[in-house]
């Protein structure tokens, strides 16, 4: 099961590469087969990345218009996919930077059912923190893992964890200091979507990055 | 007999010290039993109360799912001498209870009641008890309790309370609250509260204290809190997780599980000297544990298996043994007073998570609920029922069920989401 969802990742982030995001995102949808639960909760797990993104990238926002980057909100979203593709595959400086700044406005990882690994997409972003965190020793990072609904309080609390501790484990062998890092995990008390399906769920099976001091401006 | 009655009123119950919280939960009966015994409460004489002892009673002996109190009354005796039991024969009552109220010169409530069966035509249990006005319901479900005994030989568990945490929105804000209620939901008293996390409430065996964990430091961490006063004591605060508390049957320890080590594990604490033992090591995770009845051994929940199953772990040999493989999931494991079954949360596949018990000796799973999210089981203390926190549209409700599922009730809150309900020995 866990194959199946990161082999659909990994076609989805390839098709996404020559593709604008709307077409990325229909590529995801295509070349998965929803056969299992975990499968096509991983493709809302994706597009609720996208979203959560976008939501929380307002200032952002107003850097990519001055860019000559931005437009309305799902193009924003392209913009983003874009330029994390960029920033692994060409060394178009100026690119660099933006990415960089979009990277760290992503205060969110999103994970599959039952499950602690990264996806790509995340990485790129953890990347950015980190590489934000080796270069500002004051900064310091607050990992705050969180399950869905489903399953046991405590049981929760044990996964959520473990996605704290993912991210936190990234984040230190790319160059963050142990100090910078804190963890908790709040398993499933504190939902950011209180709706009982898989978009729901899929929001709320998350890492929430907060910056506890320094944050990046 | 009377200060034998009036020291067990004394020690049974207790006061209410910190404030009364909120209105009470209110009971809905969803499914009744089929085959439950007829029985007629009559009003007892001068009872001038707005919840009178006869409609207490009746509404336990109904809850328990065991019996079908009456309203027919073809007369209304207030002794058991005064009953013409062929009038009770033909209407199929089996089992009459009279009684009646005098108040003293103290202000003081003398309550005296008789259980009597009409086909045998004799009185079975006959009682009296003397109490203050403010323990009214307390000696209902004392007398509940006792006609319960009498006619099943089990214990009632109707003066029994339950514990719970109540999460509510006040001015757009969260927050959380441990409460304990009556066994009917009645009478909520406020133990805790808080706007993080509380969860995983769990009784002492002597019913005095609950433990439970709190994020109100930003952490979890687990203390320990006396029911009759505000004491209590911070257990522990490790780095990492605090969860799933649980007193051993001597009350001496708790089980919890801790990650300060690196992993979720279960540890054993010793409570007066604070010792700590590891009692699982595995790079799963193992978590929910609960102590078997004999004190040897606890079931706990571990993924180790690729799936959350259930285990025993014999704590003399520490040898783990998997007790559930029906189904894909199966968490939250509670082992019932008697020893005899255990209750969890259960997933056979798809989407819902169902409380189910397990018959220890013959292994075979018995799936209780079908709604789509039930969390905490937790036997009554004479193991015949089962609370559990459910979900009716977007509210969490608690719901207290007989062991066969064929009778069951919800308990829900006027304001707020009832959830983590455990019910006290």
């Amino acid at each position: 099961m866990m194959s199946t969802t990161k082999i659909s990742l990994a076609l989805a982030l390839v098709l996404g590469l020559g593709m604008t995001g709307c077409a990325s995102l229909k590529g995801k949808n295509t070349t998965t087969t929803p056969t299992t639960e975990t499968t096509s909760a991983s493709n809302t797990d994706s597009n609720n990345a996208n979203a959560t993104a976008s939501t929380n990238s307002i200032s952002e926002q107003d850097r990519l218009n001055a860019n000559g980057l931005g437009g309305n909100n799902s193009a924003n979203n392209d913009a983003n996919a874009n330029d994390g593709t960029n920033s692994s595959g060409t060394d178009d400086s100026t690119a660099n930077e933006v990415s960089m700044a979009d990277l760290l406005t992503i205060r969110l990882v999103h994970f599959d059912y039952d499950s602690v690994d990264l996806s790509q997409e995340d990485m790129r972003t953890l990347q950015a923190h980190a590489q934000y965190l080796k270069q500002t020793p004051n900064a310091k990072v607050l990992l705050a893992g969180h399950a869905d609904e489903r399953g046991t309080r405590e049981y929760n609390m044990a996964l959520g964890e473990r996605r704290a501790n993912a991210v936190q484990a990234f984040l230190s062998s790319n160059g963050a200091r142990a100090s910078q890092l804190d963890t908790v995990s709040y398993g499933k008390e504190k939902p950011i979507n209180d709706g009982h399906d898989e978009a729901a769920w899929a929001e709320n099976r998350r890492v929430e990055i907060s910056y506890t001091a320094n944050a990046p401006k | 007999m009377l200060s034998y009655l009036r020291l067990i009123i004394g020690v049974v119950l207790s006061l209410h010290i910190l404030s009364v919280a909120h209105a009470d939960l209110t009971i809905d009966i969803v499914k009744s039993s089929t085959n439950s015994t007829p029985i007629a409460i009559v009003p007892f004489s001068n009872d001038t109360a707005t919840e009178s002892l006869d409609s207490i009673i009746s509404a336990d002996l109904a809850r328990s799912g065991l019996f079908n109190p009456s309203k027919n009354f073809p007369e209304r005796p207030s002794t058991s001498n005064e009953i013409q039991f062929g009038l009770w024969q033909a209407l199929n009552l089996d089992y009459v209870v009279v009684g009646k109220v005098t108040p003293d010169a103290n202000n003081q409530l003398t309550i005296q009641y008789e259980l009597s069966s009409s086909l045998q035509q004799k009185r079975l249990l006959g009682e009296s008890m003397t109490i203050p006005p403010t323990r009214w319901r307390e000696a209902a479900h004392f007398i509940s309790d006792r006609i319960f005994k009498q006619l099943t030989g089990i214990d009632g568990s109707f003066s029994s309370r339950i514990a719970y945490v109540l999460q509510y929105k006040k001015n757009n804000s969260l927050f959380y609250r441990l409460e304990v209620a009556d066994a009917d939901g009645r009478q909520p008293i406020n133990i805790l509260e808080t706007s993080e996390p509380i969860l995983s409430p769990h009784w002492s065996p002597n019913g005095k204290q609950i433990a439970y964990v709190s994020f109100e430091s930003g952490k979890p961490a687990i203390y320990l809190q006396d029911i009759n006063s505000p004491q209590r004591q911070l257990i522990a605060s490790f780095k990492g997780l605090n969860g799933a508390p649980a007193w051993s049957p001597d009350g001496t320890k708790l089980a919890m599980t801790l990650s300060h080590e690196g992993n979720p594990e279960i540890y054993i604490l010793e409570i007066a000297n604070k010792k700590l033992t590891r009692v699982t090591n595995h790079y799963a995770i193992d978590t929910e544990a609960r102590w078997f009845p004999d004190g040897r051994a606890l079931l706990f929940t571990s993924d180790r298996g690729g799936s959350p199953q259930l285990y025993r772990l014999d704590l003399a040999t520490q040898t783990v043994k998997r007790l559930t493989f029906d189904g894909a999931f199966n968490a939250r494991g509670s082992v019932s007073p008697n020893g005899k079954y255990i209750a969890m949360v259960h997933r056979r596949s798809g989407q819902n998570y169902q409380i189910a018990i397990q018959d220890l000796q013959t292994g075979g799973l018995t799936t209780l609920t079908d709604t789509p999210l039930d969390e905490s089981p937790s036997f009554a203390p004479n193991s015949q029922m089962i609370v559990y926190a459910t979900r009716q549209g977007n509210k969490g409700i608690l719901g207290i069920m007989s062991l066969d599922g064929r009778f069951k009730l919800q308990l829900p809150a006027n304001e707020g989401q009832v959830r983590e309900p455990t019910w006290s020995p």
